[in-house]
């Protein structure tokens, strides 16, 4: 009976592996769609909708260095002045008249369905952990159905179900999860567009499925390829911010 | 009629300064215009306090009711920073003012990348804690119960700094000097401060360390830890030997009697060799609907102990009684008034509490502060209930309320409670 079950044990463990190694590579390819330089920034106009009757807009800029380091600059008229940042694991709020940057997590709302995570981090593969669990048809595209789960404290949601093309592994949609199991959000990646030669996330939308009737829709707008200096990202640097 | 000369003098100097400063920088720099513009108003209805160190509002007469409205503008391009203020203040006594203010006005130069040299006015920012700043050795001081400045009235230091980043680590070097000039030139007291900040294994260190002409030189630290995603840990000790705080002599003598022609104040521990450290320790958490509770304990050694603050309080009630009978003493007034004006209410007394909680929502937020008195068991609570009506267009109400026996420090206080309805319009 040992045996048996050695037998089975060599013979799943393979694909196991297998899974959980195609599944973070087709996740990694994901992520460019979103994140294709090393250091970029792009405007991001997040919209919130209630029974389809748009209910406010904001404006921020994004900037990305690495993997693990954003800045987002608050660019509303009565947000003018903030700045939300995250370097790996942490994530502060500054706000010019507070006398130090204020701690605050990644799944806390930043404004309608968008939570400082789903704005902050424009990749999945540095906090999630993917395994194939098969395909899968969305509308008429034929899909890779991800299972992400997550790996880091910094992770917004503990578990994602994800849909990439499985011809250009382009995210179609996902499902996010709170970590009492439900479901929190359904997100459709709506929007692309050709930037030197890169296909890039145009616009997506965000589905509140705890709250009847509400979206919220997100663009990003102008990515910039930009060498960004590290002291952006230096927590002490906020104070000098303007 | 001055008052309107003053008015109108302020904002044709703020009008001609403004468009100065956007016209030359328009020349030289190519870089965007960063502003902020809002425009603040706020009305409020102080409840006094009858206390018997302000008798029936008759010794020292408060505001029972104003009006509060400022326009403030930042103003960023390239180089140049500044952020001014023009305000009016109304009241029902004749405390009213008009006034402009240049909060900051500073030139930042950057070289190499890593480097600036910054120059003039500048609010800085040192420590981490929320509350109460022993760290903010050059910033203004802050005021514990309004932690967040909504009115904006804090200004900068006049600075020469120099600061250099490299990844997670910092340094400054800063010489700070207050000297004016006022009709004649008033000579500031030379400072000068440094600061070392790094990042290491997620713990943030702060070293820094100030030198004040004619005060004690300090040597300070301060540290925030995040614990998880939702606890944080921070911490402010500052220390110096001796101390220059001027006390009164009654504070060492019960039966000390002023006189016309000396000083009722001195340095008591001027060349001790005491340490006298202030320490800060807070810890917060956030929840994951955004949720945020904030908790720090500060520590002054400085402050008074329970006795000396009933000793200064049993003189202070005598000047009272030397004001209200038959003959007055003419200069018990003064005594009194200097009495209360030295006592350094940030710094009076020894131990505090402080917590705070705020509930962010979509359309309002509400904020909740306490402010305790460890010893005395006084304390004040701020309620505060915001509402966006449109994206820059917020409105508020806000309540302080002051409780504690009539000895007790928040007791003692002129006021009771205090309402303010408040609204902030920003482009």
């Amino acid at each position: 009976m040992r045996n048996v079950m050695w037998l089975v044990w060599i013979m799943v463990m393979p694909g196991l592996v297998l899974a959980q190694e195609s599944g973070d590579s087709i996740l990694r390819a994901a992520d460019l769609y979103r994140n294709s330089w090393e250091s970029f920034i792009v405007q991001t106009l997040i919209k919130n909708f209630k029974n389809d009757q748009l209910e406010d807009s904001s404006k921020f800029e994004v900037m990305i260095k690495g993997n693990g380091k954003s800045l987002v600059r608050f660019l509303n008229s009565d947000q003018k002045g903030q700045y939300l940042l995250m370097v790996d694991d942490l994530m502060w709020l500054y706000m010019p008249n507070t006398r130090r940057p204020i701690r605050v997590t990644p799944l806390q709302r930043l404004t309608g369905n968008a939570s400082n995570g789903d704005i902050a981090r424009t990749n999945f593969s540095r906090d999630y952990q993917a395994r194939l669990l098969g395909e899968e048809l969305v509308g008429d595209l034929i899909c890779f159905k991800l299972e992400l789960t997550a790996k880091t404290s910094s992770a917004t949601y503990p578990r994602v179900e994800y849909w990439v093309t499985k011809a250009e592994s382009r995210p179609v949609k996902a499902e996010l999860y709170l970590a009492s199991g439900k479901l929190c959000k359904s997100v459709s990646y709506d929007e692309y567009e050709t930037l030197n030669g890169k296909r890039l996330l145009r616009k997506m939308t965000l589905i509140d499925r705890l709250r009847k009737n509400s979206y919220t829709m997100m663009e990003y707008l102008n990515y910039e390829p930009k060498q960004l200096p590290d002291k952006y990202f230096n927590k002490d640097y906020l104070t000098q911010l303007k | 009629m001055v008052k309107t000369v003053h008015w109108f003098g302020g904002l044709s100097f703020m009008a001609v300064w403004l468009a100065s400063v956007v016209s030359l920088q328009g020349n030289a720099f190519g870089e965007r215009l960063n502003y902020r513009f809002s425009l603040f108003t706020e009305s409020y209805h102080n409840w006094l306090n009858d206390t018997p160190l302000n008798k029936d509002n008759e010794l020292l007469p408060q505001i029972r009711y104003g009006s509060y409205s400022s326009a403030d503008l930042f103003l960023n391009h390239g180089r140049f920073t500044t952020a001014i203020k023009a305000l009016a203040h109304y009241t029902d006594r004749d405390a009213s003012a008009y006034r402009a203010i240049i909060r900051e006005l500073y030139f930042d130069h950057e070289f190499g990348g890593s480097f600036h040299i910054t120059i003039g006015k500048k609010i800085l920012k040192w420590g981490t804690g929320y509350a109460f700043n022993p760290c903010g050795v050059i910033e203004p001081s802050r005021q514990a119960s309004d932690p967040s400045d909504r009115r904006e009235q804090y200004q900068g230091r006049q600075i020469l700094a120099f600061d250099a980043f490299s990844g997670n680590r910092s340094f400054t070097l800063l010489y700070a000097n207050e000297s004016r000039y006022r009709d004649t030139f008033h000579r500031g007291k030379h400072e000068l401060a440094s600061r070392i900040y790094a990042l290491v294994r997620g713990v943030d260190l702060s070293l820094i360390s100030h030198w004040k002409e004619e005060e004690k030189f300090k040597l300070a630290v301060s540290t925030a830890y995040t614990y998880g995603t939702h606890i944080e840990l921070h911490s402010e000790l500052i220390g110096q030997m001796g101390s220059t705080k001027q006390y009164h002599l009654v504070l060492n003598d019960p039966n000390f009697q002023p006189t016309p022609h000396s000083s009722s104040y001195i340095a008591r521990y001027q060349h001790s060799n005491k340490i006298f450290p202030r320490l800060l320790v807070g810890v917060q958490y956030t929840f994951d609907n955004g949720i945020s509770l904030m908790i720090e304990y500060f520590y002054n050694r400085e402050g008074l102990t329970h006795q000396e603050w009933q000793r200064w309080r049993k003189f202070v009630l005598t000047q009272v009684d030397a004001m209200t009978t038959a003959p007055p003493d003419p200069l018990s007034f003064k005594h009194f008034y200097d009495a209360l004006m030295t006592l350094d209410r940030s710094g009076s007394m020894r131990h505090y509490g402080f917590c705070r909680g705020y509930w962010p929502q979509q359309r309002f937020g509400l904020e909740l502060l306490l402010l305790n008195n460890l010893v005395d068991g006084s304390g004040v609570g701020v309620m505060t209930f915001n509402y966006v009506m449109r994206t820059n267009f917020t409105g508020w109400i806000r309540g302080e309320f002051y409780a504690g026996r009539r000895a007790s420090e928040f007791g003692s206080l002129f006021f009771r409670s205090a309402m303010f309805l408040g609204a902030k319009y920003s482009f």
